[in-house]
């Protein structure tokens, strides 16, 4: 049976603004199978955010998807117990329309980086995860009656009570403690690492199928952020959840994610399973990234290595490839006229590069 | 570290780099908002045309009376009463109109009379410009010694004084009080406002008291009887002075709270810590770091403010409590135009309303242009 | 919280004396100028005009008996001390207590005063909030035309411009809050239809001018508040645009209007009344206030500052405690 979840295919997203049309996402196709963290890796304002966004038809304005699809690969349960996949063309849907916002929160849930002001200053953590299950638990009633073949799964929502039992537990599972106290608290009552626990319980509550995570802890210090990592690795492999982690902190990835594409300037450029992206990166900004990170045990006199030159213009991007200016690896007559391919190259091993096609 | 693979200079045909000093990111971002600008504009012309030029501007002297008392305005024709079309626009002289029933004596325009055209630049009352040339030269008015030859296109009022001039002699006053008075609200207020947010402490609570005490009075109220207060033996410019001193004094609690709030928040930042570590006295660092740090604002508040001290002015004035003839500002010229009687039979009195409004649209465009302006890094 | 209420109360009320002190000092002042007068110096001056021939003693019997033959101090705290028995002192000018003056007057000086915000409320938050959620459509920018030339528009001008419609295009009567045969019936429909019939010109009015501001500071406000993380996040959980526009943004948004509610919509709304109330002739405060300014009437108008004094801090202090009671950042500090 195919588990894929997400599948994004040669998705573009494009900004009209005033001085010209930024292209935040050119072309970007990965899947993400059921149950499997993908960590998506790159600067600021290379796109991984809008990507994730797309995923939920979330584009702020004066975004638009210009291109592509994003097919959601979802359960349904059919008349009774019979479970069938249906794809739903995300890119197609409308934005405040019935289905995608029952997917939102309800099937794909989202937690984002300032858990600060993430959270409704005037809403207590209680009221937050409240508003997430009235939207989405329906209790199943038991079978109406025995009426021919057709047995009708009625659905009721949730009752306060039970709702607030609910958002205690996961208050408790996401490791808060006193949940029964904590439920009544104000976001500005809490502390960084709780907030973020917080969202992670607000997005958990409806056992989404997957969860994407936009930068969650780049606010936090390095202490909670392991927390926060763990907390988020148990509940994974309690309800078999599928994590697309964001973040631009190579050490975190490498933690959390069994499968890493990395982006630059809208594009991807390489996509591996962490094990072989850290032994055997093909792209040279792969390449580059890995060595900028300090090593314990390097001479102290030696320089950090940098990645030469500046992230371009967006409204005048290099012609060929969009890295070629800042490449150590640079062919001159190929990479500033030639955009490369997304090429397979082996072992579930994708990149795009000019040094690994024939041209 | 330079590149090897391409240069971060700008080649040769692409734009060169833009300044990139705040005052020339707040003129550039200011320049955008045209409502702004057309604020901007008025303004200009409104006061150079009334405070500066009034005499040059208006056809009659302010005190000007004459026979033709409440007259309603006299129309301007290109197209005269046989058809033809003229060049050189002109009006038609007056008759007096009497209607018994309301008892009402206007003048009114005499289809039958002779025509009189209108120049440019004509030989009228005499009068010092800045009071100091000696000129007669006027804007526009009528080349003849004809006493019927007259040119009110806002009409006279009750000694045939004609109005529009007296609108423009009144805007000079009006324009004026608003911004002296703002001006002097600004220094007051700065400068308590700072020296309460630096030193906070005692000095803080004394002009934080202050300032919550006048907030805890009505304004208008306030102003009125304070207004009230000025004996009625004072001569009218000096009446003008207490008026001015009233409304700064009234409204210099707004602008030190905020002034406080601001230099409150800059205080503790490093650019003032730094400043203070090398030395500086607290006077200094006050002064010449933090105080300018809030002149964007304090520009703006002001901006915003000074249409509320014209309405302040207008509103004593017409009510009797303000300024007195044969000082006029718009004010004076309302508590003609604003009884019931003048709004039936003399109605072009209320000319002067348009004006008002004008002005004050036209500050709050500006002051909103330049608020946006200020901040030329948010979003739009 | 009890506590809190307690404490604004208590600043309120000697707020309300000192000013009381500072406004009858104020009144006493063209009195105490030299070559300045009072209300007996014109009340003299026109008598002698009348050639009354009594003018010197008259004055004096006034004198004695609206007590200004006493020290300012002595003055002050007697009728600061009659005040709060309820005797608001005498008025010169109508020789009748102020109370009695006022009282019919307070009633509708409240009344639309509290209609005027309820008006002004309804109208400006839905605007507001369209304005800033169709950002630069046609409808915002219709709004923001509007509310802008509201925005500086004095009331008592506007007054003034619908007066000369009205009398010269309409030809109808807006003077006033009831026509000539209702003024001193007692209420009817007949009479409450012709309430509305006058009430409509303060109604516009105060829609007008009032609207203005609100719906910029709303829009300005919500604008900000749609750019913050929570309100992405609560989209996120799947709720319906709107949801998350009116249960998130503009719940938040709100609170700072809320402030501005009590420390400038509601005094603006007494005060600028007060001028409009003028113009129209209305049976308001206003029009006895600067009546009484204008002759010097000591006591009226020092109770009239006084409750100018009360109603704005009342409204503060109601404006305090909606805020606190929306939100609970305020509440728990």
């Amino acid at each position: 049976m195919n588990d894929t979840l997400i599948d994004i295919k040669d998705l573009r997203v494009e900004f009209d603004v005033r001085a010209g049309i930024i292209k935040a996402v050119d072309g970007v196709s990965f899947d993400i199978k059921r149950g499997q963290t993908m960590g998506v890796i790159g600067e600021s304002g290379c796109g991984k955010s809008m990507t994730a966004r797309a995923i939920l038809q979330m584009i702020p304005k004066p975004g638009k998807i210009t291109h592509g699809e994003v097919l959601y690969y979802r359960k349904v349960k059919s008349d009774g117990e019979t479970e069938t996949v249906d794809v739903v063309n995300i890119t197609k849907q409308h934005p405040d329309g019935d289905l995608i916002r029952q997917i939102r929160g309800g099937e794909i849930g989202m937690i984002f980086q300032e858990p600060m002001s993430s959270l409704t200053p005037v809403y207590t953590a209680g009221t937050h995860i409240n508003e997430a299950l009235y939207l989405h638990w329906l209790t199943p009633l038991k079978k109406v009656g025995d009426q021919m073949a057709e047995t009708v799964q009625a659905h009721r929502k949730i009752t306060k009570q039970e709702a607030r039992e609910i958002s205690i537990d996961m208050l408790r599972r996401v490791g808060i403690p006193k949940p029964e106290q904590r439920v009544d608290s104000y976001p500005h009552q809490l502390s960084g690492g709780q907030r973020q626990r917080v969202m992670i319980a607000i997005a958990l509550s409806c056992q989404p199928g997957m969860l994407i995570a936009d930068e969650p802890t780049t606010a936090l210090d390095v202490s909670i952020e392991a927390q926060i990592l763990d907390i988020m690795r148990d509940l994974q492999k309690n309800v078999n959840m599928a994590i697309m982690f964001i973040t631009h902190n190579l050490g975190v990835i490498a933690e959390m994610a069994e499968e890493i594409t990395v982006m630059y300037m809208g594009k991807q450029v390489e996509r591996a399973k962490t094990v072989n992206m850290f032994y055997d990166p093909k792209h040279p900004y792969t390449r580059a990234l890995l060595k900028s990170i300090p090593h314990v045990g390097k001479k102290t006199r030696e320089r950090l290595a940098v990645i030469e030159g500046m992230v371009p213009d967006p409204f005048n991007l290099p012609i060929g490839c969009v890295f070629h200016p800042r490449c150590p690896s640079f062919m001159p007559g190929k990479c500033d006229k030639i955009v490369p391919t997304w090429k397979l190259l082996k072992d579930d091993h994708w990149v795009s590069c000019l040094l690994y096609e024939e041209v | 570290m330079a590149k090897k693979n391409q240069s971060i200079l700008p080649e040769k045909g692409q734009k060169k780099p833009v300044s990139q000093s705040y005052w020339s990111l707040v003129w550039w971002k200011f320049k955008k908002n045209k409502m702004a600008i057309v604020g901007g504009i008025i303004l200009i012309i409104f006061y150079v045309c009334m405070v500066g030029i009034a005499e040059f501007i208006a056809p009659y002297d302010l005190e000007h009376a004459s026979n033709f008392t409440d007259a309603s305005p006299q129309a301007i024709h290109f197209i005269d009463k046989q058809g033809k079309f003229h060049f050189q626009p002109l009006t038609y002289g007056l008759v007096k109109k009497i209607d018994e029933v309301k008892r009402v004596r206007t003048f009114v325009e005499d289809p039958n009379s002779q025509q009189y055209p209108i120049s440019l630049f004509v030989k009228g009352d005499p009068y010092k410009l800045f009071g100091l040339i000696p000129m007669s030269l006027h804007l526009f008015g009528i080349k003849s010694t004809d006493p019927q030859a007259t040119i009110f296109i806002m009409g006279t009022d009750s000694l045939g004084r004609d109005y529009f001039s007296r609108i423009i002699y009144g805007g000079r006053l009006s324009l004026l009080i608003g911004l002296i008075g703002q001006f002097l609200t600004i220094i007051l207020g700065s400068v308590l406002g700072a020296v309460s947010g630096y030193y906070g402490g005692a000095t803080d609570m004394i002009v934080q008291r202050s300032t919550e005490f006048l907030a805890a009075f009505p304004d208008i109220p306030l102003f009125m009887a304070l207004a009230a207060a000025i004996p009625s033996y004072f001569s009218p410019i000096a009446v003008y002075f207490m008026l001015t001193v009233i409304l700064a004094f009234v409204r210099w609690g707004g602008l030190a709270r905020q002034v406080r709030g601001l230099i409150l928040s800059l205080r503790e930042r490093e650019y003032a810590l730094a400043a203070k570590s090398s030395g500086a006295s607290d006077y200094r660092v006050m002064f010449r770091h933090l105080l300018p740090g809030t002149m964007s604002h304090i520009i703006v508040i002001a901006t915003l403010s000074i249409p509320g001290m014209i309405l302040a002015e207008t509103a004593l004035s017409w009510l009797g409590l303000g300024l007195r003839p044969p000082l006029t500002s718009w004010g004076v010229l309302l508590q003609e135009a604003a009884t019931i009687r003048s709004i039936r039979y003399s109605p072009w009195l209320l000319w002067t309303v348009p004006f008002i409004i004008v002005t004050v649209l036209a500050f709050n465009m500006l002051g909103d242009g330049l608020r946006d302006a200020m901040d030329p890094y948010s979003g739009r | 919280m009890l506590s809190y209420i307690i404490r604004r109360i208590g600043y309120a009320i000697i707020m309300v004396v000192l000013v009381s002190f500072v406004g009858f000092l104020i009144l006493k002042l063209p009195s105490l100028v030299p070559g300045g007068g009072d209300f007996l110096t014109q009340k003299l001056a026109s008598l002698r005009a009348r050639g009354d021939r009594s003018a010197e003693q008259q004055i004096e019997t006034y004198r004695v008996r609206f007590g200004l033959d006493k020290p300012f101090l002595v003055q002050y705290i007697g009728w600061a001390g009659n005040f709060i028995k309820g005797d608001f002192g005498l008025s010169f000018e109508y020789e009748k207590p102020v109370k009695d003056l006022i009282g019919e007057r307070l009633t509708m000086t409240i009344v639309l005063a509290v209609a005027t915000l309820i008006v002004t409320w309804v109208i400006a938050i839905p605007l507001g909030v369209y304005s800033a959620v169709r950002q630069y459509s046609f409808g915002d920018q219709v709004i923001t035309t509007i509310s802008f030339i509201g925005l500086g528009m004095p009331g008592f001008l506007l007054a003034l411009l619908i007066l000369f419609v009205a009398i010269v295009y309409l030809n109808m009567e807006v003077i006033g809050l009831f026509s000539q045969k209702y003024i001193d019936a007692p209420w009817s429909f007949g009479k409450f239809v012709d309430l509305m019939k006058h009430l409509w010109v303060p109604a516009l009015i105060s829609a007008v001018t009032g609207t203005g501001g609100l719906i910029r500071i709303m829009r300005g406000n919500l604008l900000d508040t749609l750019g913050q993380p929570f309100v992405e996040a609560a989209r996120a959980r799947g709720l319906k645009n709107w949801q998350v526009i009116w249960k998130h943004a503009v719940r938040i948004a709100i609170n700072p209007l809320i402030v501005i509610l009590g420390s400038e919509a509601f005094p603006n709304i007494i005060t600028g009344s007060a001028l409009v109330s003028i113009v129209l002739n209305l049976p308001t405060i206003g029009p006895l206030f600067v009546d009484s300014l204008r002759k010097l009437d000591m006591y009226m108008a020092g109770t009239c500052i006084i409750f100018f004094t009360i109603l704005l801090l009342v409204g503060n202090l109601l404006a305090d405690l909606m805020l606190a009671w929306v939100d609970p950042r305020i509440r728990l500090e």
